[in-house]
C-alpha cells in the first residue's frame, strides 16, 4: 500500500469549494496560485489521542 | 495507554535492570500516574546526562572517593540509558502499523466524517498525539489522500526525508495529518536528517526516534519537526470553523495552551467517557473550569460502531453547530 504525497502545489483544485484564483486560468495570477489554500477555511479540526483507541488488533503481548 | 504501561513495566522486569527506583514505573498504572511517572522519568534522566562533566570535580570534596562516584554515576546514567531504550523498543512494539485494526478505524471514522459532511476528508485536518498511523491509514482507506510528510514509499521500505513543512498548504488537494508527539519508524539519523523506517523492533543504531514520550508538561521545543507539526496545529485550530477533540484527556499543557488560546472557544467541542457517572462528572467539571463552559461537551465512546443515541448529539453539533442540551 503506497502512501503518496499530494500533487504539487500548483495543481489546480478539484475542490469546489476552493476559492478561485483570479486570472490564474491566463497565468497572471499564478503567483497568487503557488501559495497555495489559505488557510481560513478549515471545516473541521480533529485531535485525537492515545486514550481513545480501543481498537487494536491485539490486546496483550504475548 | 494502559496496555503500554503494562508492556513497559514487563519489559524492565524481564530484562533485570533495577529500574523501578528510577522510573516509578509499576505494573497496573493508570494512565495519568504512568504519563506523570514517565515524565518525571525522562527529565530526570536528561538532567543526570547534563552533570556527566561535574562528576570528576566530586574527587575535590574531601572525605568523598572520586572513583566510586564515577563508578556510580556510570551503573546510573547507563541504567537510564538502558530503560530509555526498552521504552523506545516497546513504542516500536505497541504502535508498529502491523499491529492496528485499520477496518475497524475505517468504519468509525467513515461515520464521523460523515456526520461532518466531509466524507473524504476534504477540508480535514487531523492532528494526534497518537505514534501509530491508524488515522491516517483510515482516512485513506476512505479515499483521502493523507499527507503526514512523509515521501512516498512503499509500507515495508526505509525512506530519507521527512518534510512537514507546509502541510496546511495542501489542504483542499489532501488530509494534513499532524503527529503532534511524532510517530513509531521517524527516525533522526546522525546527520540530522529524519528518516522514516519500516521496523518493528527499535535499535539504537536506527537513530533517534522523534517522539514526545508521555509527560503532561513535556516540550517540543528543540525538535524541529515537533516544533513545525505543533505551529500548523495552532493556526489551524484557530482558523477553522470546528475543533472537535476526540478522547484526549487534556493532562497536557502545550495542549491547553493551544485550546485556551482559540479565538472564538464556542466552535470547540471535547468529547469524554468514564465507567462512572460520577467520574463522568468530575471530568467534565475539570474540563469546564479549565476551558469554561463556552466549549460543547459530549459523554461518547469512540469505537468501531458509533451508538447512533450516544452520537446523535455530537452529530447535530457537527453537521449544524447545535449545542448539547443541557442538563
Amino acid at each position: 500500500m503506497a502512501v503518496e504525497r499530494p500533487a504539487a502545489a500548483d495543481e489546480v483544485s478539484d475542490d469546489p469549494e476552493l476559492p478561485d484564483y483570479p486570472g490564474a486560468a491566463t497565468g497572471t495570477g499564478a503567483w497568487l496560485a503557488t501559495h497555495g489554500y489559505s488557510l481560513g477555511a478549515a471545516a473541521l479540526v480533529v485531535l485525537t489521542a492515545l486514550l481513545v483507541w480501543r481498537i487494536m488488533a491485539r490486546t496483550s503481548q504475548g | 495507554m494502559a496496555q503500554w504501561s503494562d508492556l513497559i513495566v514487563k519489559k524492565l522486569f524481564d530484562s533485570g535492570v533495577d529500574a523501578h527506583d528510577l522510573s516509578g514505573l509499576k505494573p497496573g498504572m493508570t494512565g495519568q500516574d504512568f504519563e506523570a511517572a514517565l515524565g518525571l522519568f525522562l527529565r530526570r534522566s536528561e538532567a543526570f546526562e547534563q552533570i556527566r562533566d561535574l562528576i570528576p570535580l566530586t574527587s575535590r570534596v574531601p572525605g568523598v572517593s572520586g572513583p566510586q562516584t564515577q563508578t556510580w554515576y556510570d551503573n546510573v546514567a547507563s541504567t537510564f540509558e538502558r530503560v530509555t531504550e526498552i521504552i523506545h523498543s516497546s513504542l516500536m512494539e505497541e504502535f508498529h502499523y502491523n499491529r492496528l485494526a485499520v477496518s475497524d478505524a475505517k468504519e468509525a471514522y467513515g461515520r464521523l466524517l460523515q456526520m461532518a459532511g466531509l466524507p473524504r476528508g476534504q477540508r480535514l485536518v487531523y492532528a494526534t498525539t497518537n505514534y501509530d498511523a491508524l488515522g491516517e491509514l483510515a482516512l485513506l482507506e476512505l479515499g483521502a489522500r493523507v499527507d503526514t510528510g512523509e515521501p512516498s514509499r512503499l509500507y515495508g521500505g526505509n525512506a530519507m526525508g521527512l518534510d512537514v513543512a507546509g502541510l496546511l498548504e495542501g489542504m483542499g488537494r489532501s488530509t494534513p495529518v499532524l503527529h503532534l508527539h511524532g510517530k513509531a519508524g521517524w527516525y533522526r539519523n546522525k546527520n540530522g536528517l529524519v528518516e522514516v523506517r519500516d521496523v518493528q523492533q527499535h535499535h539504537p543504531s536506527n537513530g533517534t526516534p522523534v517522539v514526545m514520550l508521555p509527560d503532561p508538561a513535556k516540550s517540543y521545543s528543540g525538535n524541529d519537526v515537533l516544533a513545525l507539526l505543533w505551529a500548523q496545529f495552532e493556526e489551524a485550530v484557530n482558523n477553522a470553523q470546528k475543533v472537535l477533540v476526540l478522547g484526549h484527556s487534556l493532562h497536557d499543557d502545550q495542549l491547553m495552551r493551544v485550546l485556551k488560546g482559540m479565538p472564538d472557544r464556542k466552535k470547540l467541542a471535547i468529547t469524554f467517557w468514564a465507567a462512572t457517572e460520577s467520574e463522568a462528572a468530575v471530568q467534565l467539571a475539570w474540563l469546564q473550569d479549565q476551558l469554561t463552559r463556552d466549549p460543547s461537551y459530549f459523554a461518547v465512546r469512540f469505537a468501531a460502531k458509533l451508538d447512533p443515541l450516544e452520537w446523535q448529539h455530537l452529530e447535530a453539533w457537527l453537521s449544524s453547530g447545535q449545542r448539547p442540551p443541557t442538563k
